[in-house]
């Protein structure tokens, strides 16, 4: 089929040219390995001799789509468009876009009461990618079923098959969750006036300086160690964060909190249980994300602020990292977590985390947080103990994939002041 | 033990007698009061097994222990929980601080604390203190300065049968893979108790390349067969090539478990022959948020390719548990040509091309693929006029044949190639209708 007759059915389809021609046409597309995309929220990228187009349904579209709740049972599709240009087949790798990607099949046997007896398994089946090679000057779309992102889906699409493998990554707003996230205005945050453009002797200065720990709402209560830096633009570092599996996370709000508490007891997996917020320079965090495990006990959370410092004209994050262990009940919050009291094991687990997401140029430790030892820990906001040889780790984000042979560590000892933020 | 003295207390109020009686054996039930016993890593029996691997500047030892051997080491059961622990001592001897990551070991392992604190419910106050030190102290540390030892445990996820796990060590620039396989005592894989060398005489054996191994492939039998050679038992859809290190390595990388000859998820694998035999090594891959489970069927075959042996294999879904439906039409008790159409329209094990794909890209993303190809061979089935196997799965297919050439040593994702790229055009991975 040419791409004119192709759009032409598209958009008879879309055009709603009677039910039963509408059907028609999605049909004959649909058999030509051409699925109309789910919304107008394309994401598009064209590299060398490929072009990726992507778009994420909501729940509710996805449910209008496939006539089943495939959220309900954690599926989420992505449509992928792949139009090769060139003259060697292209192959389109669904286990790039999630490792745990479900086969047609599976996201139908999770569904099988919305699916009904008849053709609701063809339904998922035919909308679905199953042929992985893409011919020559040729274009193929359809579904790819993931485990759901709310918010933003983050996802990458590779393709491979004439040289270089083509690795796309793609971030797609997906309507129906609230996240600290887009909440943020990072430019007007400073004033001109208060940002500091720092070599290395002032970062570190800088950086000792900082307040140690993270403070409660009237700034009286210390709580925990602000215990990690990174040195980038904050679409790097979260995109790379995001790439090493963590989450946007929700403000505390009623439903949320709800479903949190529910997580809790039954130990399910509620990915985006929401942070409740702690304060550095007077403010609560910028961005919070989380990295579940395997329960809601067992989880990491990440908080960043933003601070006056410019190395090298890329913006300066000051955070805190703390790893649960459990939970215990809250009159304030319902719910709150059992940290790690080991909390520098954290700080290098993320550090690990980022290196194996090939987002590490290079990192060096720093003080400010003051030493707390094993038989003498300090407490955090909620009573828990916490002990740190005092360091704080400072990330540089890389603009390109680094594997792990490639990290400078970098000693920046002489540097060092003694100095611990109060 | 404030716990304790309010129990006391409540047995000297003069009313309620009875139901304060009760009371105090819910709270002195509720009442931990062990107090906490583990033995010296140091001096743990199991270490006698540690395995020795020398690269790059690092000596590494590395052991593990067994359920009973965990127990007696932590005194604390953590197979049942899912938690196994590996012991490991690193000696650096180059010129560079270096620094080992626990990320590659296992990327959701578990810390030492978060393990002392899952299980403090049984211990007194003291009792979780003397656990939480003795966690904090028997950790691997992952700072590793230049001239010295540091040497601890790490607690990983359980993992049936063979432990196979990468440990990086990194510096400025720098870094190092190592990789081990730590036998289970007790649990002897399925591929160990085949004699590889003596399956076929010298003259049987057959010398193909790239090019002659595809028209080999294209000629032979669709599929593996039962016992007597006559009923079909699911075509061959995978096709390896690479030593038995190659392959053994690729799987771990991929997670897939090993088995023995033992387990009885295998017991209808096992029925299947190819040259006469059943499977030399099944392999099992399980969905961590579902029934499924993947199943990998394993013959060496007469055919060489340079030092490579080449592998045939059947990969295909199976359950965990078999849902009431499937073990119904399994156990052959009726012949439903209604039903069977409706279990196949939305069966997962019928769509044997979806399972081919996923271990295909596996292999890529984990690193093992040098070159792979698509061929034919097998024959193709719709879904509307499948197959059916002896053992009772129906089947659809394109009849392709996934080839792919297994490395040793990881390969960087776009360091593999791909082969017989015409045919890939014309027929390779083609759809489901």
């Amino acid at each position: 089929m040419t791409d004119r007759a192709f759009a032409t059915l598209v958009l008879l389809f879309a055009l709603g040219a009677g039910s039963a021609g509408a059907d028609e046409a999605e049909k004959m597309a649909i058999e030509a390995g051409r699925v109309p995309p789910p919304n107008d929220r394309l994401y598009v990228q064209t590299e060398r001799n490929l072009t990726v187009s992507t778009a994420v349904p909501s729940a509710e579209e996805t449910r209008e789509i496939f006539d089943a709740d495939l959220y309900r049972s954690n599926i989420q599709p992505v449509w992928v468009q792949v139009e090769n240009r060139g003259d060697s087949t292209l192959f389109l790798t669904p286990m790039g876009l999630d490792r745990a990607y479900f086969t047609p099949r599976e996201a139908v046997q999770r569904n099988r009461t919305d699916a009904g007896e008849d053709d609701g398994s063809r339904q998922i089946e035919r909308r679905s990618i199953v042929r992985l090679p893409v011919p020559p000057h040729s274009t193929q779309s359809g579904y790819v079923f993931s485990r759901v992102d709310e918010g933003t889906k983050s996802f990458n699409v590779d393709v491979i098959g004439d040289g270089d493998p083509y690795m796309m990554s793609f971030f797609v707003p997906v309507p129906g969750l609230k996240l600290d996230h887009y909440e943020v205005d990072i430019q007007g945050m400073y004033p001109q006036s208060e940002l500091r453009d720092v070599d290395l002797a002032q970062l570190v200065a800088g950086l000792e300086s900082m307040p140690c720990c993270v403070r409660d709402e009237k700034g009286e209560d210390k709580g925990d160690p602000l215990n990690l830096v990174f040195v980038g633009q904050i679409k790097d570092v979260y995109y790379a964060l995001m790439r090493a599996g963590w989450d946007e996370t929700e403000t505390i709000y009623g439903s949320s909190l709800i479903k949190t508490a529910v997580s809790a007891i039954s130990g399910g997996r509620y990915r985006y249980s929401p942070v409740s917020p702690l304060y550095v320079f007077g403010r609560s965090q910028d961005a919070a994300m989380q990295r579940a495990r395997n329960s809601i006990n067992e989880r990491n959370h990440l908080r960043l602020w933003l601070t006056p410092l410019r190395f090298e004209g890329e913006p300066v994050w000051i955070g805190q990292i703390s790893r649960d262990i459990g939970v215990h009940f809250t009159w304030r919050t319902i719910t709150t977590h059992k940290i790690d009291p080991n909390v520098d094991e954290t700080r290098e687990f993320l550090l690990e985390d980022f290196a194996y997401s090939e987002s590490l140029e290079k990192f060096a430790y720093v003080g400010g947080v003051g030493v707390a030892p094993y038989e003498k820990p300090r407490g955090n906001l909620t009573g828990d103990p916490y002990f740190t040889d005092g360091r704080r780790v400072v990330m540089w984000v890389s603009q390109s994939p680094t594997s792990i042979r490639e990290i400078e560590v970098l000693d920046l000892s002489p540097y060092h002041t003694g100095a611990v933020g109060n | 033990m404030t716990c304790r003295l309010s129990c006391l207390q409540a047995l000297h109020l003069p009313t309620f007698r009875s139901f304060l009686a009760w009371l105090v054996v819910v709270f002195l039930n509720g009442c931990a009061t062990a107090a906490y016993q583990a033995t010296q890593a140091a001096d743990a029996p199991f270490l006698q097994r540690a395995q020795t691997q020398q690269q790059g500047g690092f000596t590494v030892h590395a052991a593990m222990p067994d359920s009973s051997e965990t127990l007696a080491l932590t005194g604390l059961d953590l197979y049942a929980q899912g938690i196994q622990p590996i012991w490991l001592e690193v000696k650096n001897t180059s010129q560079n601080d270096a620094r080992l990551t626990l990320w590659s070991i296992d990327r959701e392992y578990f810390s030492p604390i978060e393990v002392a604190y899952k299980n403090r419910k049984k211990f007194s106050d003291q009792g979780y203190e003397d656990m939480q030190r003795w966690f904090y102290d028997n950790s691997l540390q992952r700072m590793i300065p230049a001239g010295q030892t540091r040497s601890g445990l790490v607690y990983t996820h359980l993992r049936p049968g063979t432990k196979g796990f990468n440990l990086d060590i990194f510096s400025n620039h720098n870094a190092t893979t190592f990789t081990f396989f730590l036998p289970l005592p007790g649990f002897v894989p399925d591929f160990s108790v085949v004699d590889f060398a003596t399956l076929y005489g010298p003259d049987e054996y057959r010398e193909l390349d790239q090019s002659s191994l595809k028209t080999a492939l294209e000629d032979m039998p669709c599929c593996a067969t039962d016992e007597t050679g006559q009923l079909d038992a699911g075509p061959i859809n995978v096709v390896f090539v690479g030593t038995p290190l190659a392959v053994r390595r690729s799987l771990l990388r991929g997670n897939w478990q090993e088995t023995s000859m033992e387990n009885d998820m295998t017991s209808k694998g096992r029925s299947h022959r190819f040259h006469g035999r059943p499977p030399d090594a099944i392999f099992f891959l399980d969905r961590a948020d579902g029934n499924e489970r993947m199943q990998l069927n394993l013959w060496m075959a007469p055919w060489r390719v340079g030092r490579d042996s080449v592998w045939m294999g059947q990969v295909g879904y199976r359950y965990k548990d078999k849902p009431a439906a499937i073990a119904l039409h399994e156990s052959g008790y009726f012949d439903d040509s209604k039903l069977i159409s409706q279990i196949i329209k939305e069966s997962i094990s019928a769509d044997i091309d979806s399972a081919q794909r996923f271990i295909l890209q596996s292999f890529w993303y984990n690193h093992s693929v040098l070159k792979v190809g698509i061929v034919s061979g097998a024959v193709a089935h719709t879904q509307d006029e499948p197959a059916m196997t002896f053992d009772g799965f129906a089947y659809f297919t394109d009849g392709s044949r996934a080839v792919i050439f297994l490395s040793e040593d990881a390969v960087a994702l776009d360091d593999a190639t791909i082969m017989y790229r015409r045919d890939a055009i014309s027929s390779g991975g083609s759809g489901n209708d």
